[in-house]
């Protein structure tokens, strides 16, 4: 097994890390403002377009739940790698594998949770071209 | 562990990119808060819907807003460390280094409190168009087809 025993290694998480928040934080807000618009619009609309809107609008609260998830899986792995660095400064080193590995692990997560919303990010689109 | 002049940098890329993620979502937040205000006023009257899902924005702009006091304190901490360094007091530079570890830690963790609740708003406005509404219609639409 490879040991971490330098502290620049969990830095290499931050970067990384950080974009992706920044990337899944625009297109958060982004799905926000469609979702704010179609359920205003929802109100006005006849009944076959009205069944479609709510079709999409659970897609998308669905895609906002996936990537709620992601960036709680993204900040908290952040965080294992911030802690990782600080027993890695005081010199112990053990305590300082176990949270990057921690850190690593849930980085995957958030990637695989972010690959399932990128799956459902057609659909919406699908079922708005259906009208 | 030995630190590096450098070692304290690492975390500068980390801690700027966190905060442009941060003020986008200022802004995303500052911006809805307004058009919600706007809209209440329209009304006249305090909506049921509106008026809980200013409150939950009102929360997480607080929160958002001490994540990036928190954010910068822990970058000038990161610069303070490189500072020491450069003047060789190691040990004093090890110790600031980890109180700027420390607060980019706690920074993390409001920034964890703050996604978990920020489908909360969005909620409250669905739960008007998606349950109310269409329910009732689709009860319409069966008779339609009954009928």
């Amino acid at each position: 097994m490879h040991i971490v025993s330098k502290i620049t290694t969990p830095a290499f998480l931050f970067s990384t890390i950080s974009l992706l928040m920044s990337a899944y934080g625009a297109r958060f807000t982004k799905i926000c403002q469609v979702a704010r618009n179609l359920s205003s619009e929802i109100r006005d609309t006849d009944l076959p377009k009205k069944k479609n809107f709510k079709k999409q609008l659970l897609i998308f609260t669905k895609r906002l739940g996936y990537i709620r998830y992601l960036q709680l899986f993204a900040v908290v792995s952040l965080f294992f790698s911030t802690l990782s660095m600080f027993f890695l400064l005081f010199g112990k080193i053990d305590f300082g594998n176990i949270t990057f590995i921690l850190a690593v692990l849930f980085f995957l997560v958030s990637l695989v949770t972010s690959l399932i919303e990128i799956y459902y990010s057609m659909k919406a689109l699908d079922i708005n071209l259906e009208i | 562990m030995e630190l590096n002049l450098t070692t304290p940098a690492l975390i500068f890329s980390t801690i700027s990119l966190l905060l442009l993620a941060y003020t986008n979502r200022f802004l995303g937040l500052a911006d809805l808060i307004r058009t919600l205000h706007d809209k209440a006023k329209e009304k006249g009257e305090k909506d049921s819907i509106i008026s809980p899902q200013l409150a939950s924005l009102k929360k997480r702009v607080k929160l958002i807003r001490n994540m990036q006091f928190l954010a910068i304190l822990a970058l000038f901490f990161c610069v303070f460390s490189m500072f020491l360094l450069f003047f060789n007091k190691s040990t004093a530079g090890e110790v600031v280094f980890a109180i700027g570890l420390g607060l980019l830690m706690l920074s993390l963790i409001l920034s964890a409190i703050e996604i978990n609740i920020s489908v909360h708003a969005l909620n409250i406005q669905l739960s008007e168009s998606v349950d109310g509404e269409p329910l009732i219609d689709d009860n319409i639409k069966e008779k339609e087809v009954v009928s």
